[in-house]
């Protein structure tokens, strides 16, 4: 009897200490991992070029965005991200950063500082005032984690000089103008877009970051091709909006070498085609071949002599050499 | 399926429809050439304003890619040079997989008559008999029409096979001994998501040794008279006769009043044939009783000395026990 109460205190002594070192274990653990954590997510260093800035309606504006890796070195390097947000009068623009599309994340490590360029434009809704924009950088593994700037802007009226187009959009193809840095409004379900370029006598690929359309390569258009038009491929029918400065236009001249996608500017507003195709015939360019593409039909359509030009109307000129055409010669 | 293997799957279908998105362009600036289709598919033509991936050839075997848009049942293609084969892929918004594909040469005659064969994708994962992924297991797809494809099962077991006729389809796979086989019906746009469980094959010989057994089995049943036949009553024309109303004695009608409502049933009808015995099977066809019950009842029907089971050759019959007949 003697024996089995000592066997079941010893029994009860040793489970004990079981129990005892799984617990400690447990807490080593937790208290562990916790310290690792605190340690590494933190909110990283954001700096802002400017604090404020002034545009107009339908104009694009820039800001740069400094973020810096804020962990310690012996964390390694720490995945972060940068973006606006909605917050305050985010609604009220067309917000991105230029050269980037989706989530931006991406990684740094300890006081390695990256530099973005936010780009912004107030959409067509967006009346003349004060508006502040929020920008916010954070930890990609805890988006608590996160620090914010203000930016202020003025948006001023537009002129009234300036080129409204509002294009529609079909499913398929469609044509649309387009001057190289000027802001576009709508249609997110755009999924394709290429500019023609005469000097690859090629399609070059565009992306939209935000407001605007550039080239996916990263590279600036060329001025003289910074005139012309954007094939897009849209999977659903909306209206696509820009508004274009008229001193854009001004002393502004496109080159027809091998042929161009144009964008007809408001000087040639009720001008017969052939006033145009005349304009390169008189310099030896020969006869121009014009043609319109019908995006209800997604069907190339000859453009007749006669045909009256309307602003912001997409045409595809092919002279059979090189004429120049002036955007700003009314006819 | 796991989530590894449901992510591996799931990068395998947007790997497959990124292969067709990625390098469509827009109609050439120098349209040289135009390709008008006539589209339809078994079910009609396909709805306006569809989107239909277009892969052309040339005759230098140079390609491009583009979306053509349906308008009144028919889409045209530009092409700079000429173009000799095209490939058009239709794929509904509607449905997880694309829906329909044709392929055939540019002819000059036109508009191309293209009619539109049903596809479906397939995505799923093997299994090995104890439930772990069957990494490297050769997965067959084959299909009417001498369709026929192989995959390799991933790490997590994931396979995945794209553009796949919409009909009947087997899908099967051996490794490493174990072997499953699937038959399956695949609806047009449909993405089918495949579980093959993989088990032991079981080998040639024991397949050869299981028909002999059954052959064996069924001549013993039905090809050999019993060389024993019971007492049974016989009609005219040789069929069992019908059971004759037989009244139980008041000793009889003592015993069977401690009976169950079933086990009465079953001796009132054994007495009916009495003093013959009554094959098994037939009671048990008669009275709608399921077999298992039966067994356990007429086992319990013996001990209690009402019934009294014999086989004979390999049928087993039934008849009252003497000691419930006679007292």
């Amino acid at each position: 009897m003697e024996k089995e109460k000592k066997k079941g205190t010893a029994g009860m002594v040793v489970a004990g200490a079981i129990l005892l070192l799984l617990y400690s274990g447990i807490l080593y653990a937790a208290a562990a991992s916790s310290g690792a954590s605190a340690d590494c997510t933190l909110a990283p260093e954001l700096r802002l070029e400017k604090d404020s800035i002034i545009t107009a309606e339908g104009r694009i504006a820039t800001v740069k965005m400094y973020v810096k890796g804020a962990q310690p070195v012996s964390c390694g390097s720490q995945v972060y991200g940068v973006d606006f947000t909605n917050g305050y009068d985010g609604k009220e623009f067309s917000l991105g950063l230029q050269g980037i599309s989706g989530r931006n994340t991406f990684a740094l490590s300890s006081g390695e500082t990256h530099e973005f360029v936010g780009v912004l434009s107030p959409i067509p809704s967006t009346t003349a005032g004060d508006y502040t924009l929020q920008i916010t950088a954070y930890n990609d593994e805890d988006h608590w984690k996160q620090v914010s700037q203000n930016i202020a802007v003025e948006v001023k009226p537009h002129s009234d000089a300036d080129t409204y187009w509002k294009t529609p959009l079909e499913i398929g193809w469609n044509l649309i103008p387009y001057e190289a840095g000027s802001a576009a409004y709508g249609c997110d379900a755009i999924t394709e877009a290429y500019r023609y370029s005469p000097s690859k006598k090629d399609y070059v690929e565009m992306k939209r970051f935000g407001p605007v359309f550039q080239q996916s390569d990263g590279k600036d258009t060329p001025p003289n091709e910074r005139f012309s038009a954007l094939f897009v491929f849209s999977r659903e029918r909306c209206a696509i909006e820009s508004r274009v400065a008229a001193d854009k236009f001004l002393d502004a001249q496109v080159q027809l070498l091998g042929g161009q996608l144009l964008s007809v500017p408001p000087a040639w507003h009720g001008a017969a085609a052939e006033s145009i195709t005349s304009l390169c015939e008189k310099q030896g360019a020969g006869k121009v071949e014009m043609k319109k593409w019908n995006a209800d039909s997604q069907r190339w359509e000859n453009v007749a002599g006669a045909d009256e030009l309307k602003n912001g109307e997409t045409l595809k000129a092919k002279p059979a050499k090189q004429c120049v055409l002036d955007l700003g010669q009314e006819f | 399926m796991d989530n590894r293997a449901t992510a591996f799957v799931l990068a395998l279908v947007l790997a497959s429809s990124l292969a067709f998105s990625a390098p469509i362009k827009p109609p050439p600036f120098s349209a040289n050439y135009e390709w008008v289709f006539d589209i339809s598919t078994p079910q009609g033509s396909i709805p306006q304003d569809s989107l239909l991936y277009v892969e052309y050839a040339g005759t230098d075997g140079k390609k491009g890619s583009t979306y053509v848009v349906s308008k009144d049942g028919g889409a045209t293609l530009y092409t700079e040079e000429v173009a000799v084969s095209a490939y058009l892929l239709y794929d509904d918004a509607a449905t997880p997989a694309p829906d329909a594909e044709w392929s055939g040469s540019l002819e000059t005659a036109q508009p191309i008559l293209v009619r539109l064969a049903p596809i479906a994708e397939i995505a799923g994962t093997a299994l090995s008999s104890d439930g772990k992924p069957s990494a490297g297991a050769i997965v067959e797809l084959r299909c009417p029409g001498g369709f026929e494809r192989n995959a390799t099962a991933s790490e997590t077991g994931g396979f995945a096979f794209t553009r796949v006729p919409a009909a009947k389809c087997m899908l099967s796979s051996a490794h490493n001994g174990e072997s499953s086989k699937g038959e399956f019906e695949l609806q047009q746009g449909e993405l089918y998501v495949a579980q093959l469980r993989l088990g032991k094959e079981i080998p040639l010989y024991v397949w050869l040794g299981l028909i002999a057994a059954l052959i064996a089995g069924a001549w013993a049943a039905f090809g050999r008279k019993p060389k024993q036949e019971p007492d049974v009553k016989k009609g005219k024309a040789g069929r069992t006769a019908k059971p004759t109303p037989s009244v139980p004695s008041k000793r009889q009608s003592d015993l069977l009043a401690t009976l169950d409502p079933k086990e009465k049933r079953i001796v009132e009808y054994v007495m009916h044939y009495s003093p013959a015995a009554v094959k098994v099977a037939k009671l048990r066809r008669e009275l709608l009783i399921p077999k298992t019950s039966l067994t356990r009842t007429l086992q319990a029907l013996e001990r209690k000395q009402f019934l009294k089971l014999d086989m004979i050759g390999a049928r087993q019959y039934v008849k009252l026990h003497e000691f419930f007949r006679n007292g």
